[in-house]
């Protein structure tokens, strides 16, 4: 029994970080067009930066504050630098993304070294789960995860900015010719994109090792979560996170990684030939 | 209004614009005073949405200047153009499906507390407030469109083709709404109409354009009294 509630939880963690990496993703596609290869490399940032706050003396859950808004900030010039030169050109976003992401996995290998590490997690003990032993720090991430998402839809579909958003996502010129200042989301999204795969990569990081390559793991399964969910709208890619997640990560715990593997591709393979649209479809306009 | 109208309407000057290596727009001139309403009308094909969507800042201009209440927008961004004071009302509407009547007008004025007056003005909107705006009907989305429009108190209005799609009674109606607003608020409108009777009997002036240039230009009152003076530049 005890292990069954393991896996449940473990799973239900697995779930929530995929979803903020791929809503993160999905929110930075739908808004801007932008197909950021370079995504899992702020995952992998994020955990830098709370490893590399955490060697100047800062507090555990002050680092875990700061980290996103660090990676947030890294998104921030990027998108000046380099996304906002390549709108309109999808294919030139990936290439452009791509050679961003080794750049960043390089300059992070000349400061670090191609050596992985790893973050102690906060003294926060552990709790009694039906018999079994379960660690508090894991269910503080599933609780930062959880609040994460209820603000980010929140922000959509509770204030005007969000209402902003959703009409640049339907219909981008239209928006631009009502006033809304497309620049000004494209930059916000962008970095906020970017905070919450830093979130994701600092929660996960004294859990996971921190390495140069951290992030591949992460985004691989993050573009399958919005593929299977569906694009174009803000739950899409929770519905195809917690299909991934899941189903990797119960095979993975009850047969092994490599069925879970197997397991996956196969049930997105489906899952797309059935619904090719997603599973939360909506008709979206030719790009 | 007190100030000088040629600085503060709209002026178009050889303005060349186009999709790729093709020019629609060549070397195109019109201007539009505060308050006035011109219709274009042209065949199908000859640049009137090339145009709106120029001014709008949705194709960049090759060549030529556009000026509106004195000041440059041809290179700006849409969302600066529309800040300016200018309103679009594209060709086939589009109005955001998925989101509510009322979210749809509050998107044309994101500070606005609510959106009665274009209730008063539309009253069929008002009680489909929350229904969601692509199960209204094409008559409905129209002045949607118009009223999201509105929302933000344009100075000057670009309408493609309002009355495409709907019946005789809705563009009476629409047209009568029109033509108050630019009475009362000196609003100006530049209108692309196939729809001749709609388009002489709001505006004032009617500009033809062929080729991508104004071939003429006749007050309605002048093409009411002589309709093959349309013809003479519809046809063919």
């Amino acid at each position: 029994m005890d292990q069954v509630a393991t896996a449940i939880l473990d799973t239900s963690n697995a779930i929530l970080v995929l979803m903020l990496v791929s809503l993160g993703l999905a929110i930075i596609f739908g808004l801007m067009n932008v197909i950021n290869m370079a995504h899992g490399e702020f995952l992998m940032l994020g955990g830098y930066a709370i490893m590399q706050l955490g060697a100047f003396g800062l507090p555990f859950f002050v680092a875990l504050a700061l980290a996103p808004l660090i990676v947030a900030v890294i998104g921030l010039i990027v998108e000046e630098l380099v996304i906002s030169r390549t709108y309109h050109r999808l294919i030139d976003t990936i290439l452009a993304t791509w050679g961003l992401a080794l750049m960043l996995r390089q300059a992070v290998i000349l400061q670090y070294g191609p050596i992985s590490y790893g973050v102690a997690p906060p003294n926060v003990g552990f709790v009694q789960v039906f018999g079994g032993q379960y660690p508090v720090y894991r269910l503080i991430v599933m609780g930062v995860s959880l609040a994460t998402i209820l603000a980010t839809f929140a922000f959509f579909f509770a204030t005007r900015w969000g209402l902003a958003a959703r009409a640049v996502i339907a219909n981008r010129d239209m928006a631009a010719c009502l006033g809304i200042n497309t620049r000004f989301l494209d930059r916000i999204t962008f970095a906020f994109g970017a905070g919450l795969a830093g979130l994701a990569g600092a929660a996960m990081a004294p859990i996971i090792s921190i390495d140069p390559n951290s992030g591949l793991g992460w985004v691989v399964p993050a573009f399958l979560s919005i593929l299977v969910g569906g694009l174009g709208t803000v739950s899409g890619p929770l519905a195809g996170a917690a299909g991934v997640g899941g189903l990797d990560s119960l095979t993975a715990t009850f047969a092994s990684p490599v069925w879970a593997q197997l397991v996956v591709f196969t049930a997105a393979i489906l899952v797309i030939r059935l619904f090719p649209n997603g599973l939360v479809s909506r008709r979206r306009r030719e790009a | 209004m007190a100030s000088d109208a040629k600085g503060d309407g709209l002026k178009v000057e050889g303005v060349v614009a186009g999709y790729g290596g093709g020019v629609v727009i060549d070397d195109l001139s019109f201007a539009v005073a505060p308050g006035e309403t011109v219709a274009i009308l042209g065949r199908n094909g000859v640049g009137k949405t090339t145009l709106l969507r120029t001014i709008m800042g949705l194709r960049r201009p090759k060549r030529g200047t556009i000026t509106f209440a004195g000041k440059r927008i041809d290179q700006r961004e849409p969302f600066e153009i529309a800040r300016s004071g200018i309103g679009y009302v594209p060709q086939g509407r589009e109005i955001f499906a998925e989101l509510t009547v009322e979210e749809n007008l509050l998107l044309g004025n994101l500070r606005a507390t609510g959106a009665d007056e274009i209730y008063a003005i539309f009253p069929a909107l008002a009680e489909k407030r929350r229904i969601q705006a692509g199960r209204l009907s094409g008559g409905q989305q129209q002045q949607l469109a118009i009223g999201r429009a509105l929302m933000a108190r344009p100075r000057l209005l670009l309408l493609d083709e309002p009355s495409e799609g709907i019946q005789p009674s809705v563009v009476g109606e629409i047209a009568g709404v029109l033509g108050r607003i630019v009475r009362e608020s000196a609003m100006a409108i530049v209108l692309v109409e196939q729809n001749i009777e709609m388009a002489l009997g709001l505006a004032s002036r009617a500009d033809l354009i062929d080729h991508g240039r104004i071939v003429a230009s006749e007050s309605t009152a002048t093409l009411r009294a002589n309709p093959h003076l349309i013809e003479q530049h519809m046809a063919l």
